[in-house]
């Protein structure tokens, strides 16, 4: 396990979480791992773990959290919601991490290179000519890439 | 003579008429069931080589004090059906069930229990093994035609042609000692209770505490593994019980370690979120239990029909992985929540709402509820010791209320 210097910890990141959209359970949690026990990611991914994801933005973890890359891993299934004593709501909580981490540049390269292609041509795939033409020949209208109302959201 | 109605013969409301008659004040003690004792009575004794302080003995004291005591008045079968508020003090409307089973003809051979198609209908004392008629379950209240028991009694000792009696009274101040319900684990379905066979609330258990199930088991058939769960029902703010029980804790750890004692091969296991005790012995407590029961802590995401039918717990293990692991029992360490029977909003003063009474509105300072008090769990959870320790100081203040309300001056 790496050594964590306590000087190297934002304490105030517990409140930049707190104060984003859909983060506001973060300080209800009493650490009872029912999260945890229901989640799916964490039986495949054990370094996955809601209640120490929660104790690490409590501890202001800020560094280690944003740049990691499992908080990418919830399939927003609810489960830990679900079972949540506290409403915690961990996975809109989870939605304001990966927010912050987007702020920070931290995003993985995948989804950074998802969102250029958004932004781009409205989708997250190129429509070319080719597959326009193939559309004509079957009789099936071509595809117009819409990608304004996506620049304007990023 | 100054008359205090203490509506509830729980712990509370028997330890406040208690001092209120060991104070030389008249009381009137009113419970709607047939029994005096309230959830108290539902409680066993825990002592394993030594006493546990649980406190469930001092129900049966409290009964036999206040039978003697000639200032206490005991009202069964009793209920309020309405209130007002007087220049002197209260005046209520009761509604006199009468008691239907003559105890002096009785005979205690429980023929009535066995035929009566409702199932909560003929209670039993737990500690004189007396029966009694709950007419609020009986078909009769529901205006069904039954008279199973009557007929079968063979020492003719049950009238059910007896009617009830509508009576006013009037008091100089009214207690409220209507204490708590127990949180029905149903309503957490993840946990499976009344779903999962094996699944018991701690109340549950209790009865098979008190009924002595256990010894009656024969070696092979009892169970060899049990697992309590803490705070169902209580810090929940999902179900709006935001708030710790304080007694959960403490009963289950007992109940934990009785067992151990009788039955040292019963593997205890105990899931917790935090343990929470306010009693001066605890610490000792949790030491010794410690060594005895499987502490883990993690609340259970699901308990649900293992591959052998028992109940299989879904946790989140202290090695850092998800464990499934069958257990013969489960119990559900209920949380307390506020009593919801219509009996304490009856008094117009004091509105009935979800939460417990003394946590929001009530203030004996307020003209509104001059001559009110609360006692017990009405006012949030509290063990046995406490509530007593309540009710001894709310009955000195209903004494000096009373006594200045003699000589004249304004109460503040």
């Amino acid at each position: 396990m790496a050594r964590i210097n306590l000087n190297d910890l934002d304490p105030s990141f517990k409140f930049t979480v707190a104060s984003t959209r859909g983060g506001e359970g973060l300080q209800a949690c009493y650490a009872c791992k029912a999260c945890t026990a229901a989640c799916p990611i964490e039986k495949t991914v054990k370094r996955y773990d809601p209640r120490k994801i929660i104790r690490m933005a409590l501890l202001g973890m800020k560094k280690e959290l944003l740049e990691s890359d499992f908080i990418w891993l919830c399939s927003s299934c609810y489960s830990c919601s679900e079972v949540c004593p506290q409403d915690v709501r961990f996975t809109e909580l989870i939605f304001a991490i990966k927010n912050l981490a987007s702020v920070e540049a931290c995003a993985p390269a995948g989804l950074m290179a998802q969102r250029g292609l958004l932004k781009e041509h409205g989708r997250l795939y190129e429509v070319s000519e080719f597959e326009n033409e193939k559309r004509s020949k079957l009789g099936l209208p071509p595809i117009v890439e819409h990608p304004e109302d996506y620049k304007s959201l990023l | 003579m100054k008359k205090v109605a203490v509506i509830g013969s729980g712990i509370s409301g028997l330890s406040l008429a208690h001092e209120l008659g060991e104070a030389g004040v008249n009381s009137i003690l009113i419970e709607t069931l047939p029994l005096p004792g309230g959830n108290t009575a539902r409680f066993s004794c825990k002592a394993t080589d030594s006493c546990q302080r649980c406190g469930a003995c001092l129900v049966q004291d409290y009964v036999s004090k206040i039978c003697r005591n000639d200032r206490v008045e005991l009202l069964l079968n009793c209920e309020i059906l309405d209130s007002r508020q007087t220049a002197k003090g209260y005046e209520l409307l009761l509604h006199k069930n009468p008691a239907f089973i003559d105890h002096l003809s009785c005979s205690k051979c429980g023929i009535c229990k066995k035929v009566c198609p409702a199932p909560k209908a003929i209670l039993v004392d737990p500690f004189t093994g007396s029966f009694f008629i709950n007419y609020s379950e009986c078909l009769l209240s529901q205006n069904m035609q039954c008279s199973a028991c009557e007929q079968v009694c063979p020492e003719q000792a049950i009238n059910l042609e007896l009617q009830p009696i509508d009576e006013n009274l009037e008091v100089d101040a009214v207690a409220l000692a209507t204490g708590f319900e127990a949180f029905d684990p149903a309503q957490k379905p993840r946990f499976g209770y009344g779903r999962v066979p094996g699944v018991l609330s701690a109340l549950d258990l209790e009865e098979m505490f008190r009924n002595g199930r256990f010894e009656n088991l024969q070696e092979n058939d009892r169970p060899s593994s049990i697992a309590f769960i803490q705070c169902v029902g209580s810090r929940d703010s999902k179900i709006g019980r935001n708030y710790c029980s304080r007694v959960c804790c403490g009963y289950a750890m007992r109940s934990a370690r009785l067992l151990k004692f009788k039955f040292p091969e019963i593997k205890v296991s105990m899931f917790y979120m935090d343990i929470q005790t306010f009693d001066r012995d605890f610490e000792n407590r949790i030491d010794k239990a410690s060594q005895e029961v499987n502490l883990i802590r993690a609340i259970p995401s699901e308990i649900r029909s293992g591959p052998s039918g028992k109940p299989e717990i879904t946790y989140y293990g202290v090695n850092d992985q998800v464990i499934q692991e069958e257990f013969d029992l489960v119990s559900l360490s209920v949380g307390m929540g506020p009593a919801t029977t219509s009996l304490a909003g009856i008094l117009g003063t004091i509105e009935p709402r979800a939460d417990f009474y003394g946590s929001n509105s009530f203030n004996p300072n307020n003209p509104a509820f001059k001559g009110a008090f609360l006692t017990g769990c009405a006012l949030g959870p509290k063990t046995i010791q406490e509530s007593i320790d309540d009710s001894v100081h709310v009955a000195s203040q209903i004494e000096f209320y009373l006594n200045k309300q003699q000589s004249g001056v304004e109460v503040e």
